[in-house]
């Protein structure tokens, strides 16, 4: 009896304990969901309409003409490739110096492995900082050039490792051996064995490299200063002060004649172009987003397993 | 066996797969390490990193006779500690929250959904901010006016700029936190709960008596691994929010050396801050590891 009430009680405590969690989750979910939200309902609503608030869940006035003026502008297309370049170039790259160096290190028989592994190690511990970094990139004359934002980055020594543990553990031994012996140097088995039976690792890598590449406002802000080789992230980052929208909206109006009929020019404000602009920025990731999920918790916790 | 030339010329191809990383390493890591020498120097940029005056301690001394960088030392373990102190154990309750969820769609679904921001550029998550923030449309200051109350100038405020500052980086790495827990409490044995509801223990009892003694050791490696960011506030958050309305409570320390480094070309002077904050947070890591194995826990060696 007395256990039969007890039971009774802890059924209804776990009941409570599930409704008030799927509560919480279900807010927290919406929480983080919603900002994006708010932007997309802004960027296509018009500019002078939306400044009078009360927009949270649906546009009032639709219209495109926030996208036509930002998508319109050369700036903004030429930040868009400068974007895109970096981030299949930078990728690419360093997956390929990255899963070299990994590779030569997974090899056991090569001599003097431990040295140059710790080489490559103490730079996880040790940096010169930002400044020492800038100098270095004035004395090599990547500041303002293209470069500086793939070759300090096409070596990651955490992508390193994460490779080298993989291709000693899921490439089984053997079949290297068998290839050595039918005569192939490791170069080809490099080629023909490692990279392909490593592509959902180097997938997963990859994608949160692209991410990073894409995401960056920072290279292009502080070294470089040229318009023209700035990203998309770079460009948002000045599009937040307020000048550099209106240049944008006075640059469309000169074509405002010709597309008067798909939307109006006067409605466009500084806020408005902001949103298209951000949104423009983010909507690559979130394209990606479902790919990038299935190697979430993968590309995590491979680095993090101890040896 | 002996080492032949043949054997070397076929492990040749290894070698030559390091040099792309090893020329990239010494270009990008350890000759800046060797810059660090312009902390004791006083940099021209004729004379070079070699070629530059000794000067002893003077750039230190320079540093430390600044108030704004005092101010901004002061900052930075403000927010810091501030960040670790809230965000840290709401992780850990955010991951024994979602661990809790029984139906596994709505798991996947909270997991994709709370991930997200983790992906969103920074300088994005700022654009939200001023969206919703700002003084004349920005949707939280028309619901204050619709309401009948005086706007708020969120973004350019002292007083606003710390709970900002710890909402969105909450916002954007809390559900990303929580990967390492969740996989942890994934490894726990099945049988420990099944024996706790044989005895009568209930979820939240569950919770607290097994999931969270079991996943200690990954809470105090993560605890430890998070120490030397207490040095470092974030420069991708921190440097968009500034403004001159703000400043005296958002400048910290890697902002200080943005501006007067690169901005203001001080390249000596911000090198020693750079060299003093580096020292010491490898310091707090290595501290932070003894004294935790010390209390018999986890270190991350």
């Amino acid at each position: 009896m007395v256990e039969g009430r007890r039971g009774l009680g802890q059924t209804f405590s776990n009941r409570t304990f599930t409704v008030v969690n799927t509560l919480c989750m279900l807010l927290f979910s919406f929480l983080c969901a919603y900002p994006m939200w708010y932007i997309l309902v802004l960027s296509f609503n018009e500019g002078q309409d939306a400044l009078m608030g009360g927009i949270y869940w649906w546009p009032r006035e639709f219209t495109l003409g926030n996208y036509i003026v930002v998508l319109s502008n050369s700036i903004i297309a030429n930040a868009f490739w400068i974007s895109v370049l970096r981030t299949v170039i930078g990728t690419v790259g360093s997956l390929l110096v990255t899963s070299m160096v990994a590779y030569a290190l997974s090899r056991s028989e090569l001599p003097g492995r431990r040295p140059i592994t710790l080489f490559f190690l103490l730079i996880m511990l040790f940096s010169g900082g930002l400044i020492p970094f800038y100098i270095q990139l004035i004395q090599l004359n990547l500041i303002n050039t293209f470069w500086v934002y793939i070759f300090p980055s096409l070596f990651s020594v955490w992508n390193m490792l994460v490779m080298r543990t993989s291709f000693r553990s899921n490439i089984p031994e053997s079949v290297v051996e068998s290839m050595k012996i039918d005569g192939a140097g490791y170069v080809r088995i490099y080629f023909t064995l490692i990279l392909p039976y490593s592509m959902p690792l180097l997938a997963a890598l990859g994608l949160f490299t692209a991410v990073g590449h894409w995401n960056d406002w920072f290279t292009g802000a502080f070294y470089v200063q040229d318009i023209n080789l700035q990203p998309l992230p770079t460009y948002l980052q000045r599009v937040m002060s307020s000048v550099e929208a209106s240049n944008m909206i006075s640059a469309s109006q000169i074509n405002a004649a010709r597309e008067a009929s798909m939307y109006n020019p006067a409605a466009v404000t500084t806020k408005s172009v902001r949103m298209a602009t951000i949104m423009l920025t983010t909507l690559p990731i979130l394209l990606v987003y479902p790919f990038l999920q299935r190697y979430f918790v993968k590309g995590v916790l491979i680095g993090s397993v101890k040896e | 066996m002996k080492w032949s030339w043949i054997r070397w010329k076929a492990l040749l191809p290894l070698y030559f797969f390091l040099i792309p990383g090893i020329v990239l390493v010494i270009l990008f890591n350890y000759i800046p390490l060797l810059g660090l020498q312009i902390a004791f120097k006083d940099y021209g940029f004729r004379e070079g990193v070699w070629g530059s005056p000794w000067v002893g301690l003077q750039n230190f001394k320079e540093f430390a006779a600044s108030a704004d960088f005092w101010r901004a030392t002061g900052n930075t373990f403000l927010l810091t500690g501030l960040r670790l102190a809230l965000v840290f154990p709401t992780t850990i309750l955010f991951a024994l929250l979602i661990n809790e969820i029984r139906s596994f769609a709505f798991k996947r679904f909270v997991q994709t959904m709370s991930y997200l921001p983790h992906f969103i550029s920074w300088i994005v998550v700022i654009g939200f901010l001023d969206a919703f923030l700002s003084l004349d449309s920005g949707g939280a200051n028309s619901m204050l006016r619709s309401i009948g109350l005086q706007p708020v100038p969120f973004m350019g405020s002292e007083a606003w700029f710390r709970p900002i500052f710890l909402l969105s980086g909450m916002w954007k790495e809390l559900g990303w936190g929580t990967i390492l827990y969740l996989a942890a409490i994934a490894g726990i044995n099945p049988a420990l709960y099944e024996a706790a509801s044989m005895d009568g223990a209930g979820r939240w009892r569950q919770m607290w008596s097994i999931t969270l003694p079991c996943i200690l050791p990954i809470i105090s490696i993560v605890f430890i691994l998070q120490i030397p960011s207490l040095l470092s506030a974030g420069i991708d958050q921190i440097y968009p929010m500034i403004n001159p309305a703000n400043i005296g409570v958002a400048e910290v320390i890697d902002t200080y050396i943005l501006r007067l480094g690169i901005g203001q070309a001080q390249y000596s002077m911000t090198t020693a801050i750079g060299l003093v904050t580096s020292v010491m947070a490898t310091a707090l890591l290595l501290g932070s590891n003894y004294l935790s194995k010390r209390a018999g826990g986890e270190g991350i060696w």
